[in-house]
């Protein structure tokens, strides 16, 4: 029978690289990818599932790591927002949300990427997908309307 | 008194008004931002603390023996220890009228407001940091806790035995004939207000890292703090750190809108405990002691009145704000400056009022200090001055438009009954605009056949005037102490590339990118050959923090007079070798230029090259340092001002408001990056939203904080972001580099007075009057139904 | 915020899972996480063991057979929300899968899990108990089925055994018209009042009426007397049924809104609800 135990083995795929850890049971996924892989695109905001900081993809979904064992990632691809730019050019998301200014501090950047690639990879979103996803992420600097646009204009350009 | 660091150079405008994308943005965009908590350093610790569970206890106990022999714990502090070192930080607000409190580095004895500190655990990660802080146990005995401002100003028990009255603040002034106003009033508009209690809520919350080197006595303190300068002071002042071996370092900072403006316990404790362990030790706050601990913000009460006369003209006013202050000062901004602000310089706003009784106050009472948030006494200041005007555009039946062009101030310079100068302004113009972009009678027919459908629209007015540039010439209007100023190094090395460092932090508001621009101006050379350090470390300039809406301003001036020096040589260079008069040389699109002689031209990079290697290019008397440290301070305070109107719809069914469309009008003297000054405003306004409609933190009757997580405490989400319509004025300040103000604050401040306004306006029908922010659905619901 | 230690296993089988809650009396299971990791994180919860969900098989999946959908215990809300099938034979469940808070959790969010956690702000168990299903839970000494009515027992509480797992969430869609909605003040926000309806419609009158309201009251509740003054009447006969509900329920207070807020806002959801119903019955 399987032996509880205080730590565990897991091994995960991150932005297309395997790694194989043994971490404790309780280490959350978002301490997992900055403290352990150090990657520290992924940045961690409330700690409890509301702020949207810390989404990653999990197997192409959107997911909150901070609400994540790192153990229930074990198997899985995961991508963070350090796999996003190709080579040394910024996906188009990316830049248009530098065009759009949808940017300020950058701390909750990370996490609407995420969310926003994820959709732009399921289909066409309309305004009303763009807003109805991403409202689960918040930022206190943009007031929100450029990053509507940005993602907005990245779903026109994948489109064309 | 007149300084030359108040003298700023004239610049001809080329990149300054461009959309200039900003520098920062693909870092940030890759993840490759450093914040405080993505800094590693070498065998660092882990700092977490024991906070208090109580409002207002006597401790009467701290065990801490089982937390010490936790595997990974290194060491735990209690009240005791800290005060070996620091007996606290005292606070007040240099007005007339103050009390200072110092607040402990860790509670001993008595614990004043939940979520005090009073142990800090230091361990080899936070996870067996915070196992640690489990393990220590606090024994409260209960005291009473003082949980209302103005019932704790009449008298009962005391918050804080420093002030036994509980009076943190009182002051006042009657300017004009006030009683000869209210007496031949033909009405009077009045109301008592409250404005909730806020967290700034910065996406990254606050977090502090120290290593110490006992070798050299060296200090190193990263922070994600607004005051560096600041900061650094406090190290040596408070903890006798050697001046020369402090540094503070401000990594990317995810947000700070006045909460990171402050110093902190936390701030204090940390280089001690490095200092004692030998090791560098990190805290990152969590985002429940955030929401706990990091200031609370803008909740005051206030009863105010205008007298009108018959003409509907605003004829006189009084103020009585009162703060509800928390259990101590936090410094250097205090519980003081919120209802000091409100009562000493909002009332009159933009408004030609002669006469004013203004009373502030501010009580102690258990809860977490109050602190700075963007537009700092001005929000609650305009709220209960924007709103009154709506009420009284109601009982004159007047629009809300013409109530505010009644009195508005219209011939500048104009003094108001503080005293204060305001030297131009387009007041007039703003409401004329916000009319115009509003389509009134379009609005209002709008409104009506809604209404015949059972649907409820408003419109809501607000118009403010906002200090900016926060300078000593700002704090003397103002009687208010405290000294400024700012500098800034510009460099420009031999390939005619420059590096600027300015002594401002920055936490998203593109510094780097408007601080280029202004560079880019002076010396005419591409915003590529620039680099911007924006206070990334004390070991460059000075700063007297990035609070009061002074970046742009402040930076602006120190940077421009620096790059000024540069300037100068690069033209008297230029002169001598194209042998024309320097009065003549222009620098433009990387050129000195000869003006009305094509043709005779010459590189700014061939220039600094000859600085550096060429003696014979030289000029008689040349000093080839191409370096320039100037401070700046502007000689008078500067204003801006602007408005927003906005349309809200409430919902029958719910009384949930939603903001259907802002429009927003800014005058910020000359707009350095159209792109930055609209982002600010947008931010803004979605922040004072969130304080209309939904944020609040709540005690409860035991001084229990109940909003401690965002679950509860409620944030704007994409869903609450209005579509906006932006108009900029131009009415530059005549003495600031190139006649730009700030604005950082300005949709903070303005922006709640226009969704309580547009509320009221969607209930005009049912009698009701809100007079609170944030306004609850259920305020709402119970106005529609009668 | 960092949860406390706790020992954690994934065992592969139900039996196995089971066991390991009946040796440890502090063991919790582990769904989705969605709702478990932040009470760990805010130490509001310290179990000494974790009993992972996630490899034992046979435990995800959607079926449809003679007129119940059978969701395994660890299916996402998203993938609920977004099943062809779902969305085909009971489109309102679906609908109600798109409630839950935001995407970045129903992705991982479990209906096994939020059933379980029986949060009385939580959309599942009203839609549980309006439509009559059951739950398939498997223990130590065996398996049984538990009806909606029998399983929520208050706020976070449910009548399961503390060695029981639940496997699987079957809900009757017999051709009874099925209501789900709630009153969010921002996208993805806990409901301030949530309402789950369903009913027969014969001739224009209401049939079989079950009512089930969450989130404005402590804990998920039938409204049986607003269900009994629903019956035989058209939807538009509905202001006993109206009074019934607003007088028969206790609504909860809090920093939100007060209980007369919560009243009235179910009283408006309810009247929503009627209105969808005299829709549907080609009387409105």
């Amino acid at each position: 029978m399987t032996q509880p135990s205080e730590h565990v083995s897991v091994q995960v795929e991150v932005n297309g690289r395997r790694y194989q850890r043994s971490v404790m049971a309780r280490l959350t996924l978002s301490d997992f990818l900055r403290d352990e892989l150090g990657l520290t695109g992924t940045k961690v905001g409330c700690e409890h599932g509301v702020c949207g900081a810390c989404t990653v993809l999990i197997d192409n979904e959107p997911a909150r790591s901070c609400l994540m064992l790192t153990v229930q990632a074990n198997g899985k691809q995961i991508r963070t927002v350090e796999s996003l730019a190709s080579g040394r050019e910024m996906s188009p998301l990316q830049a248009c949300f530098q065009k759009h200014h949808a940017l300020q501090c950058g701390f909750c950047t990370a996490g609407f990427l995420m969310s926003a690639t994820a959709l732009l990879e399921e289909g066409q979103p309309t305004r009303e997908d763009i807003v109805e996803t991403l409202s689960g992420h918040y930022c206190r600097c943009t007031g929100y309307s450029p990053i509507i646009d940005a993602v907005e204009e990245a779903a026109a350009k994948e489109s064309s | 008194m007149s300084f030359p660091h108040s003298q700023s150079p004239s610049i001809a405008a080329r990149s300054i008004g461009a959309r200039v994308p900003r520098g920062d943005d693909p870092r940030l965009l890759t993840g490759r931002g450093q914040y405080l908590a993505d800094i590693v350093l070498p065998g660092e610790l882990h700092a977490c603390f024991v906070r208090s569970s109580a409002a207002h206890a006597r401790i009467t106990r701290v065990s801490i023996d089982e937390a010490r022999a936790l595997d990974g714990v290194v060491a735990v502090w209690t009240g005791e220890d800290a005060a070996k070192f620091c007996e606290g930080i005292v606070g007040e607000l240099e007005v007339e009228g103050c009390f200072a409190t110092t607040m402990p580095l860790l509670a001993r004895d008595i614990v004043r407001y939940v979520g005090e500190p009073v142990a800090v655990v230091v361990a080899e990660s936070r996870y067996v940091a915070e196992d640690g802080c489990d393990l220590v146990d606090v024994d409260y005995e209960p005291l009473e806790p003082v949980l209302h401002p103005r019932s704790a100003l009449e008298g009962g028990p005391s918050a804080n035995e420093e002030l036994p009255d509980n009076v943190a603040l009182r002051g006042g002034k009657v300017l004009g004939d006030v009683e000869g106003a209210f007496n031949n009033a033909a009405r009077v508009i009045e109301a008592t207000f409250h404005s909730g209690r806020l967290s700034a809520g910065p996406m990254e919350t606050r977090g502090v890292i120290a290593s110490y080197d006992w070798t050299s006595r060296r200090l190193r303190l990263w922070t994600g703090s607004q005051m560096p300068h600041y900061i650094k002071y406090c190290l040596t002042a408070y903890l006798g750190f050697p001046e020369n071996e402090c540094e503070v370092l401000t990594p990317d900072t995810g947000g700070g809108f006045g909460q990171k403006a402050h110093i902190f316990p936390e701030e204090m404790l940390l280089p001690l405990l490095a200092r004692e362990l030998d090791r560098p030790v990190k805290w990152v706050e969590d985002r429940r002691e955030n929401l706990m601990t990091a200031t609370h913000a803008h909740e005051q009460f206030i009863d105010i009145a205008y007298a009108f006369d018959s003409d509907a003209r605003a004829t006189g006013v009084r103020i009585r704000a009162t703060g509800d202050g928390g259990a101590y000062h936090q410094p250097p901004w205090s519980m003081g400056v919120e209802p000091w602000c409100t009562a000493m310089v909002t009332p009159t706003g933009v408004y030609d009022i002669p006469a004013a009784d203004l009373i502030y106050e501010a009580a102690a009472t258990n809860k977490t200090p109050i602190g700075a948030y963007r537009g700092v006494g001005y929000m609650a200041g305009t709220l209960v001055r924007e709103c009154l005007m709506d009420d009284a555009a109601r009982a004159f039946e007047l629009s809300p438009f013409d109530i505010r062009r009644r009195s508005v101030v219209r011939e500048f310079p104009w003094t108001n009954p503080q005293g204060i100068v305001y030297d131009e302004g387009s007041w007039l113009q703003t409401i004329d605009e916000l009319e115009r972009m509003v389509d009134y009678t379009a609005f209002r027919e709008r409104q009506a056949a809604l209404r015949a459908e059972g649907r409820f629209i408003g419109l809501g007015l607000s118009v403010f005037v906002e200090s900016s540039g926060e300078s000593t010439a700002m704090g003397k209007a103002h009687d208010l102490g405290g000294i400024y100023h700012d500098t800034a190094t510009v460099k420009m090395e031999p390939n005619g590339s420059v590096t600027v460092t300015i002594g401002l932090t920055t936490q998203g508001q593109g510094h780097r990118t408007t601080m280029a621009q202004v560079v880019a101006d002076s010396l005419g050379v591409p915003l590529e050959a620039i680099t911007v350090r924006a206070a990334e470390s004390t070991t460059y300039g000075w700063g007297s923090g990035t609070v009061g809406s002074r970046g742009a301003v402040i930076a602006g001036g120190a940077v421009l007079r620096a790059s000024n020096v540069i300037r100068t040589k690069l033209v008297a260079l230029a002169a001598s070798m194209l042998e024309a008069d320097p009065a003549d040389i222009d620098l433009v699109d990387g050129a000195a230029v000869v003006l009305g002689v094509p043709g005779s031209s010459v590189s700014i990079i061939d220039l600094a090259t000859a600085v550096y290697f060429d003696q014979s290019a030289w000029p008689a008397d040349f000093d080839p340092t191409l370096e320039a440290t100037l401070a700046y301070d502007p000689a008078r305070p500067i204003f801006s001002n602007g408005g927003h109107a906005m349309i809200v719809e409430v919902a029958p069914d719910t009384g949930f408001v939603t903001v259907e469309k802002v429009f927003s009008v800014e005058d910020c003297g000359t707009v350095i990056n159209p792109d930055i000054v609209e982002g600010q405003i947008r931010g803004g306004v979605v922040q004072g939203i969130g304080a209309a409609l939904l944020e609040r933190l709540v005690y409860d009757d035991s001084g229990q904080l109940v909003t401690t997580t965002l679950l509860d405490y409620h944030m704007p989400s994409m869903d609450f972001s209005p579509p906006f319509e932006i108009h900029h004025l131009e009415t530059p300040s005549s003495h600031t580099p190139g006649g730009i103000k700030g604005m950082g604050e300005s949709g903070l401040i303005a922006a709640p007075a226009a969704v309580l306004n547009a509320v009221n306006d969607a209930l005009s029908h049912t009698g009701t009057v809100l007079h609170n922010i944030p306004i609850t659905p259920e305020q709402v619901l119970r106005a529609l139904r009668g | 915020m960092k949860s406390p230690v706790f020992a954690y296993a994934a065992p592969n089988t139900v039996a196995e899972a089971c066991s390991l809650l009946a040796n440890d009396e502090d063991a919790k299971l582990l769904a989705g996480g969605q709702s478990l990791v932040p009470l760990l994180a805010l130490r509001l919860a310290a179990p000494t063991t974790l009993v992972d969900l996630r490899l034992v098989p046979a435990l995800t999946g959607i079926t449809y057979d003679q007129g119940v959908l059978r969701l395994g215990a660890m299916t996402t809300h998203r993938a609920i929300e977004r099943s062809p099938l779902v969305q085909d034979v009971a489109p309102a469940i679906a609908e109600a899968a798109a409630l839950i808070a935001h995407p970045q959790v129903r992705t991982r969010g479990t209906i096994g899990g939020a059933v379980a956690h029986a949060d009385a702000a939580a959309e599942w168990p009203a839609v549980l108990l309006a439509l009559g299903g059951h739950v398939e839970v498997t223990g130590t000494t065996g398996s049984r089925s538990i009806s909606a009515s029998d399983l929520f027992m208050g706020p976070f509480m449910t009548s399961l055994e503390p060695d029981e797992v639940i496997t699987s969430v079957s809900l009757p869609i017999d051709g009874r018209e099925i209501w789900v909605d709630e009153h969010q003040r921002r996208h993805g926000d806990y409901g301030l009042s949530i309402l789950a309806m369903t009913y027969q419609l014969s001739d224009g009158f209401l049939t079989d009426v079950r009512l089930a309201v969450a989130g404005a009251t402590g804990s998920v509740t039938r409204a049986p007397e607003a269900e009994a003054a629903l019956e035989g009447r058209a939807p538009a006969d509905s202001s006993d049924a109206i009074t019934a509900l607003a007088a028969e329920l206790s609504y909860t207070s809090d920093i939100h809104g007060s209980a007369d807020y919560r009243r009235d806002i179910t009283t408006t959801l309810f009247q929503r609800a009627l209105r969808a119903a005299g829709e549907r019955s080609g009387q409105a």
